[in-house]
């Protein structure tokens, strides 16, 4: 066993889904033309003012209460000074003294993770490097659109507890509808804080990784830089407090800089910014609003739909599963059944076709179809999931298309009962074997009566009409 | 706090502002002024008094999440020393 203990701790930066950036009126799209989302407040010019969004504000406050924090009352913004070509003032405006909320926590397997704060700030420009000219091009589009960062305590030990944290925390922020919380597209951002000790020792030195952009890479992440950092004390070396910037591809992080002290941000109340404060009205307001969470789920569905434990956690984690779960159960009537459509076929599918479950668009009404012609027998199994194939290509009709490529089941009596004997009259041999007690060729001559239907047999029908002619 | 060149000089770097020697010098005076007033404020008793961030009384000043029209690129790159039809340019920076 290994002497020594990983501590790590996280920053997460959320980007809130407003239509509008956090201090003025320009569009907070993502992509787009560079640099023409912005205006004299987000490019910090003399004489603009900052205006507080407060859809921004109750996002925060939303994200807040579902972790489980307490809320400032009185908040206000702090300027965060640092010299910079993606931040044009040269500060950013931030939270340091009141962060909007603080003290909350969320739950994984077999502990709490305590969450030290969730504060406000806008996010900086987005730098492109250009390999023709070795010169960085600056795009300001990204200046200005509203951030939380939750910090978390250095309560993980684990690779495991820390994605399953930021799993946690994701799957909450989603139900909320509060960001898109996309790794991949920057709009969920981890900061990895890591340190090594000898267990029982005082924690470490610390690195913060940046660039993390999935879940799996901070399990690798969090693997790779525990090893650098023991490789570095069992050789007598020093760690450096630094930033370092994770190389997925090279599955290594390199150091970025130095990191600067705090008061070296030369923080200060931001004088343009009016004090704001959160009332109780407010606050009931939003709690009476707040959309079901997944740990509410988590209870839930296995009383209301009687899924395993397994099952639910494996809805829960995406937010588009539950949605159209929920939406799909309602119409067939058959929760469990719904719920294996989702897990046995939806995500095999997308894990085949290497698609996020997080972009999943499904229409339930027609899920919920696909579904109810399988549990009637009115198409197999292996037709149903040969029309979700073609429901998750393009929007098709499931009744038109299951008619123009002959899905329907053949359970006609008649038809199956002609296959069975043409099949009994073609395979002696196997037919003997069944009888003199070998139950294995029993399948191969399902599957024979199986082809000769084409495929589209009723399973159920097929093996009931077998078994009779084979007695 | 002690006002010296060094420290000066250091907050002259975090900033991105170039200083000649002589320049460092009367900044260094200039500050030493400033921040030695505060001290003179230091001296009262405000122990009775709350923090205040903000001497205007107005709070809650905020807007509805609507968007408005940004402004033309042209305008937003007219400052830059060296840019492109797209993007300001700068020296070598990792993001």
């Amino acid at each position: 066993m290994s002497l020594y203990e990983t501590v790590v701790g996280l920053e997460i930066h959320v980007e809130l889904a407003t239509e509008s950036k956090v201090f003025c009126g320009c569009s907070t799209k993502f992509g787009g033309e560079p640099n023409t989302k912005v205006c004299p407040v987000c490019m910090g010019l003399p004489g603009s003012l900052p205006r507080l969004n407060e859809k921004a504000v109750e996002y925060a406050l939303r994200a807040g209460l579902a972790l489980n924090c307490e809320i400032t009352r009185n908040a206000k913004f702090d300027r965060k000074h640092y010299f910079y070509p993606d931040l044009p003032k040269a500060y950013q405006i931030s939270q340091l003294y009141l962060p909007l909320c603080v003290n909350g926590y969320v739950d994984i397997t077999g502990k709490r993770v305590n969450i030290r704060e969730i504060h406000m700030e806008e996010d900086a420009g987005k730098l492109v490097h250009d390999l023709w000219t070795d010169e960085t091009l600056v795009d300001f589009n990204r200046c200005g659109v509203p951030l939380i960062e939750i910090v978390t305590q250095p309560d993980m030990r684990t690779a495991d507890e820390v994605v399953e944290t930021v799993r946690a925390i994701r799957a909450a922020l989603a139900a909320l509808g509060v960001s898109d919380v996309k790794m991949q597209e920057g709009s969920m951002r981890v900061d990895v804080n890591l340190s090594v000790r000898e267990f029982g020792h005082e924690f470490g030195t610390r690195t913060e990784m940046k660039n993390i952009n999935s879940l799996k890479s901070i399990a690798r992440a969090v693997a790779g830089e525990s090893k650098r950092q023991i490789e570095l004390i069992e050789t007598g070396k020093k760690i450096t407090q630094e930033t370092r910037r994770w190389d997925d591809n090279k599955d290594t992080s390199y150091a970025m800089r130095v990191k600067e002290d705090a008061h070296d941000y030369r923080y200060m109340p931001d004088p343009d910014l009016s004090p704001f404060l959160i009332t109780e009205e407010q606050l009931t307001h939003i709690r009476r609003t707040q959309p079901e969470l997944p740990e509410a789920k988590r209870l839930r569905y296995p009383k209301e739909y009687g899924l395993s434990a397994y099952d639910t956690d494996i809805l829960i984690s995406e937010r588009t599963l539950c949605v159209l779960f929920e939406g799909a159960a309602e119409i067939t009537r058959k929760p469990k059944d719904t719920a294996n459509w989702i897990i046995g076929e939806v995500l095999s599918i997308l894990k085949e076709r290497g698609e996020p479950a997080d972009e999943l668009s499904l229409d339930k009404d027609k899920f919920a179809r696909i579904i109810t012609l399988v549990a009637d027998g009115a198409i197999n199994r292996a037709a149903g999931r040969r029309v979700l194939r073609a429901l998750l290509d393009s929007d098709i009709d499931v009744d038109a298309y299951v008619k123009q490529n002959g899905l329907e089941a053949i359970g006609g009596a008649s038809v199956v009962d002609d296959a069975v004997k043409k099949v009994v009259a073609a395979n002696a041999d196997s037919v003997a074997k069944f009888r003199s007690g070998s139950e294995k060729v029993f399948g191969f001559l399902m599957g024979q009566v199986m082809k000769e239907l084409k495929g589209k047999g009723d399973p159920a029908a097929l093996k009931k009409a077998l078994e009779e002619a084979l007695l | 706090m002690e006002i010296n060149r060094e420290l000066t000089a250091h907050i002259a770097a975090l900033s991105g502002i170039r200083l000649a020697e002589a320049e460092l010098d009367q900044m260094t005076r200039d500050l030493r002024s400033v921040i030695g007033y505060m001290d003179t404020l230091e001296a009262l008793d405000i122990a009775s008094v709350a923090p205040m961030s903000h001497v205007q009384e107005r709070v809650n000043y905020t807007r509805e999440d609507a968007v408005r029209p940004s402004i033309p690129r042209g305008d937003v790159l007219v400052n830059a020393a060296r840019k492109t039809d797209e993007y300001v340019v700068t020296p070598k920076t990792f993001g």
